[in-house]
């Protein structure tokens, strides 16, 4: 257990979600699921995470971060 | 930025194709969306050719390049405009580096044509190229050695594309003609040391004072006190003279010594700030400067300067160095002045004193000097006659 959170801390590939003035920052998920003007879904090693909003945008798209940009209106873990 | 490429997607629900991309783990650092079908992004240059293999039914414009990519098209749209302004800094620097005019700067019209004419042997001539400072120097030498008797300085100074040579012309002095009546009188107040007469009458011995002025060995050749002839009279006195010499030595010695490194150091002025372009500048130097390339509207210059590098020597005196310091100075300045035969006898210091930030010595100095002088001899009525007499 230990070990798996130096590794995590070294390494940084844990999942992380920033939300900040209508952005939302996914930083190490596993693969995007859906997304359009109201709803992105991003799945991440425990579970999905569901932006619902307004002209949700999708910012950047790299291989460990996603950023969407809009007006953010829930974010859901499931 | 890398070399990443902006491009635009067109096509039926572009989001799919961006979830196609993010599959073939390609990363988008920027998205603009335009609306429902066309969509603007930022890619790595590298992966353009992997979207191009999955773009299907979308079409893929690029908008722009940036990073070095961006550069070589840059490179690649103006290389007529680059190539043409490298061939004309090319053609610019070797112009500068040609001879357009040789200048001779003097009154005398044949000895302006006799130097054109010289400095053309050694290439100075219009349409030839330029020489280095190293080579004006040899140049100079040479010809003030050709024509010593001739031509007593001269300066080559490169102004541009023209070279400026300036002259002093040698003016002979006439020497006076060793055949008029003469005696030799004493040049200063002087013990005699050693007297070797050529012609005349010797009228005083070794060992005598004479004061300046006084015959030594005269022209005038008496016999039962009457002058019978008159001559030049030759030859060389020493004798024993004395200085009162005073030095000032400041406590604080500073001085510029020569080293053996020298260098020319070449640099872009822009404003106050200089670029260095092959070596950096000595730290201590004496440099003559020349300007390469000026521009009036910009204020750029390209400066050649010739450094000789010099070592700062830095001393503050003691006191008992003071006098030693002072001695040498003294006795190196006296050598300076006395020629083959003649020497130093003795130093003496006098008095030592300080004075703001200086120390004054001061010495009596015992010399072998050449006392030789000559006056005429005026001739009177008397020797006249006798020399008009068989």
């Amino acid at each position: 257990m230990n070990i798996n959170k130096i590794k995590n801390y070294v390494l940084e590939n844990q999942f992380k979600i920033i939300y900040e003035d209508n952005k939302v920052d996914i930083v190490n998920y596993q693969n995007m699921g859906h997304f359009d003007d109201n709803k992105v879904i991003v799945y991440y090693d425990k579970g999905i995470v569901e932006i619902k909003g307004k002209n949700l945008i999708i910012k950047k798209l790299l291989k460990d971060e996603v950023l969407i940009k809009g007006s953010i209106e829930k974010i859901e873990f499931r | 930025m890398y070399n990443t490429v902006k491009i635009k997607i067109k096509g039926k629900n572009v989001t799919r194709f961006i979830q196609k991309i993010n599959k073939n783990n390609i990363e988008i650092y920027n998205i603009d969306k335009i609306n429902r079908n066309e969509i603007i992004i930022i890619i790595n240059y590298n992966d353009l050719d992997k979207i191009k293999e999955v773009k299907t039914i979308y079409e893929i414009e690029i908008i722009n390049y940036y990073g070095i990519n961006k550069i070589k098209k840059q490179i690649k749209k103006h290389e007529i405009l680059l190539f043409c302004l490298m061939i004309g800094l090319v053609l610019l620097i070797f112009l500068t580096h040609i001879i357009f005019k040789v200048e001779v700067i003097h009154n005398d019209p044949k000895l302006r044509n006799m130097m054109i004419k010289e400095l053309s042997n050694y290439d100075i001539k219009p349409y030839k190229m330029v020489k280095t400072y190293e080579e004006i120097e040899q140049i100079k030498k040479h010809i003030l050695n050709k024509y010593q008797n001739k031509i007593e300085w001269m300066e080559i100074e490169r102004n541009g594309t023209k070279y400026i040579v300036r002259l002093e012309e040698r003016i002979k002095t006439k020497e006076k003609k060793e055949t008029e009546n003469r005696n030799i009188v004493a040049k200063n107040n002087a013990v005699i040391m050693e007297i070797d007469a050529e012609a005349g009458d010797i009228v005083k011995k070794v060992g005598d004072y004479v004061k300046k002025g006084d015959i030594i060995i005269s022209g005038s050749i008496n016999l039962n006190e009457e002058t019978k002839s008159l001559v030049s009279a030759k030859g060389k006195i020493y004798g024993e003279v004395w200085y009162q010499v005073t030095t000032k030595i400041p406590i604080h010695y500073y001085s510029k010594q020569k080293t053996n490194k020298k260098q020319n150091w070449y640099y872009l002025k822009i404003g106050n700030k200089n670029i260095n372009l092959f070596h950096k500048s000595y730290k201590n130097s004496i440099n003559k400067k020349q300007i390469l390339l000026k521009n009036n509207i910009i204020p750029i210059m390209l400066i050649k300067e010739h450094q000789q590098e010099v070592k700062i020597k830095e001393k503050i005196y003691l006191d008992e160095e003071v006098t030693e310091e002072a001695y040498n100075q003294v006795k190196k300045e006296i050598t300076k002045k006395l020629n083959q035969n003649e020497q130093i006898l003795s130093i003496k210091k006098l008095k030592q004193t300080k004075k703001d930030s200086k120390i004054i010595v001061e010495f009596f100095i015992s010399v072998k000097k050449d006392i030789t002088s000559f006056a005429a001899i005026k001739e009177d009525l008397d020797v006249r006659d006798n020399k008009q007499l068989p």
